[in-house]
């Protein structure tokens, strides 16, 4: 029976209707947090951008578009696939692939190049011809760097990208090799490499080529060591701070570039036992020598002491990243005045250089210094992988 | 109700989106997360909870459209059927939320915040009674009178045909005011 109630559309009736208009008001978005999640979003689709070859051929074998030409002779479409595949990629494209031999980032068939190289590592079975196979893709990208640079062409951040991954790949494939090899220290290696080079970028700052070329170089070369010798998991995460650190802070100058794929990367990374304390020199051309010591343990991390307010930002992201914690730059550690250091619970000394680990209480401990903000908190928690 | 400026608007989105352009994600996003993130917030109560849900949805939608799949039409019906599938989660985990009680102990006792804090109560009232719905009652509740989509648009968002949204529309409101009776003995 149809009743007195006031029809609003539907069968929703007035007093229905008022309890359901509560909720039409919603809390106003936290604009830091929404900023976050949005940056943390961007970072992904960059990846994605970057990625796109291998993403092409993954989502095309994930598909199978070619089960459609088959539907009736489903146990066929395995090896038929295979086969059209096979003879696709060794015939139908070799000319492709031949004419993108020596394209450039700036070419279009760059991207086959690089997919042709993605493919050929993909079919390398033995762990020691596909070192040997990554750290010749790492020579490659400089060359092709030091190209772009000779025909007054930019080079590309992107190439840093590559040879992070590849400083990637060669930490798990290293890690399987005999564990008896030679141990580097990674810090020394990256601080040895090319020196001229270094200080020729500082003296040039105008040249962001030099920057990008003396980059890639030492990644290169940090390959080459990494390939060399066997390479412990916590060294090499040493050195990937030091590639990436040094990288934030050389995009820092006029429109910061920083580091996404180490995110993605490393963002899981398990296993860290030990107390990891590194210094970092930068080549920021505007602040030309900055030391900071960053140290890090399992689910806390912090910077200090040292003169190192310039690269605050900078060095937090790069240590949030590394470590999984969601980074934000309005809490975890911002120094109260007249003091340095940031994260929670670092030493607050001033003197530059090399430091022991800081005191750091534990993540949510009461007792945390006053410039350990919220750092405790949400922001210093894992991550659940996506 | 979405025009066919948007629809157009929004094809074209999402086939750059399919090529991975930088700028057509950045806009699919800047364009749905403000009401992906009050859907959410709506329905979980939880302003953290509302933006990991939408953070979530979209992650996901990156990781679809990597692996070749993701929508090919009905961009945004398919983000809210994302979100929706992670509320229905949330919902299942039975995570605590603010009770009643406790929101009346924030209250100041007689001060003018007691309009606020039965606005508040009622508030509660209906989420408890809409959490009890079944997740496609609960969708399409929300969907058609806190979104104010048409029959139409929440067919293609739950891939059902117009006359079951009408039924199970109906279905839910019955359980609503049958919900907020139990609520209230």
């Amino acid at each position: 029976m149809v009743n007195e109630m006031t029809y609003y559309g539907d069968d929703l009736d007035k007093d229905l209707k008022e309890k359901l208009d509560l909720l039409q008001e919603t809390p106003a978005r936290d604009p830091v947090k929404a900023s976050q999640r949005r940056d943390e979003y961007l970072r992904k689709v960059r990846y994605l951008h970057y990625s796109k070859p291998m993403f092409a051929i993954a989502g095309l074998l994930n598909n199978r578009p070619w089960k459609s030409l088959f539907g009736q002779r489903p146990s066929l479409v395995p090896f038929a696939a295979a086969v059209l595949l096979i003879f696709g990629l060794v015939f139908g494209s070799v000319g492709t692939v031949y004419a993108a031999q020596d394209s450039l980032p700036s070419d279009w068939l760059y991207s086959i190049k690089l997919t042709g190289e993605n493919l050929r590592l993909a079919f390398t079975p033995d762990t020691e011809a596909k070192i040997s196979l990554l750290t010749s893709y790492a020579d490659l990208r400089v060359q092709e760097a030091a190209t772009l640079d000779a025909q007054g062409q930019p080079i590309p951040v992107e190439l840093a990208t590559l040879m992070d991954s590849y400083l990637i790949e060669l930490a798990s494939l290293t890690a399987s090799l005999d564990e008896s090899a030679e141990q580097v220290d990674p810090v020394a290696v990256i601080r040895t490499l090319r020196p001229q080079d270094r200080d020729q970028a500082r003296t040039n700052p105008e040249n962001d080529n030099q920057l990008e070329l003396t980059q890639l170089r030492e990644m290169a070369e940090a390959c080459h060591r990494i390939a060399s010798t066997d390479v412990g998991d916590v060294e090499l995460n040493q050195l990937q701070f030091q590639n990436q650190f040094k990288h934030a802070v050389q995009a820092q100058g006029d429109a910061p570039e920083l580091p996404f794929t180490y995110q993605e990367e490393f963002k899981h990374q398990q296993g860290i036992t030990d107390t990891l304390t590194s210094t970092f020199t930068s080549t920021l051309t505007s602040a030309p020598e900055i030391t900071a010591t960053l140290t890090i343990t399992p689910g806390q991390y912090s910077f200090g002491p040292g003169p190192c307010n310039e690269t605050d930002n900078v060095l937090r992201y790069i240590c949030a990243l590394g470590y999984g914690y969601d980074f934000d730059p309005f809490f975890g550690g911002r120094p109260v005045d007249g003091d340095i250091g940031y994260g929670p619970g670092d030493s607050g000394e001033q003197s530059p250089g090399p430091q022991k680990p800081a005191e750091t209480p534990q993540v949510g401990d009461p007792q945390q210094t006053p410039n350990s903000g919220d750092s405790g908190k949400d922001s210093n928690q894992p991550k659940s992988k996506p | 109700m979405i025009t066919n400026i948007a629809v157009k608007n929004e094809t074209k989105l999402l086939q750059l989106a399919r090529q991975y352009d930088q700028q057509a994600l950045v806009e699919i996003y800047d364009l749905y997360s403000p009401a992906l993130y009050r859907y959410a917030v709506r329905l979980l109560n939880n302003p953290d909870l509302a933006e990991e849900c939408v953070a979530e949805s979209f992650s996901r939608l990156l990781s679809a459209l990597r692996n070749n799949g993701g929508p090919k039409t009905n961009l945004r019906a398919y983000l809210y059927r994302v979100a929706h599938n992670w509320i229905t989660d949330q919902y299942r985990r039975q995570i605590p939320h603010e009770t009643v009680d406790e929101i009346d102990q924030h209250a100041d006792p007689g001060s003018a915040t007691s309009k606020i804090v039965d606005e508040q109560l009622e508030r509660e009232k209906i989420h408890w009674a809409i959490q009890r719905l079944t997740p496609d009652q609960r969708q399409v509740v929300t969907l058609k009178f806190l979104e104010g989509w048409s029959n139409a648009e929440i067919a293609k968002s739950i891939n059902k045909p117009v006359g079951a949204v009408k039924s199970l529309q109906h279905r839910a409101l019955q359980a609503l005011r049958q919900r907020l009776t139990e609520y209230d003995r």
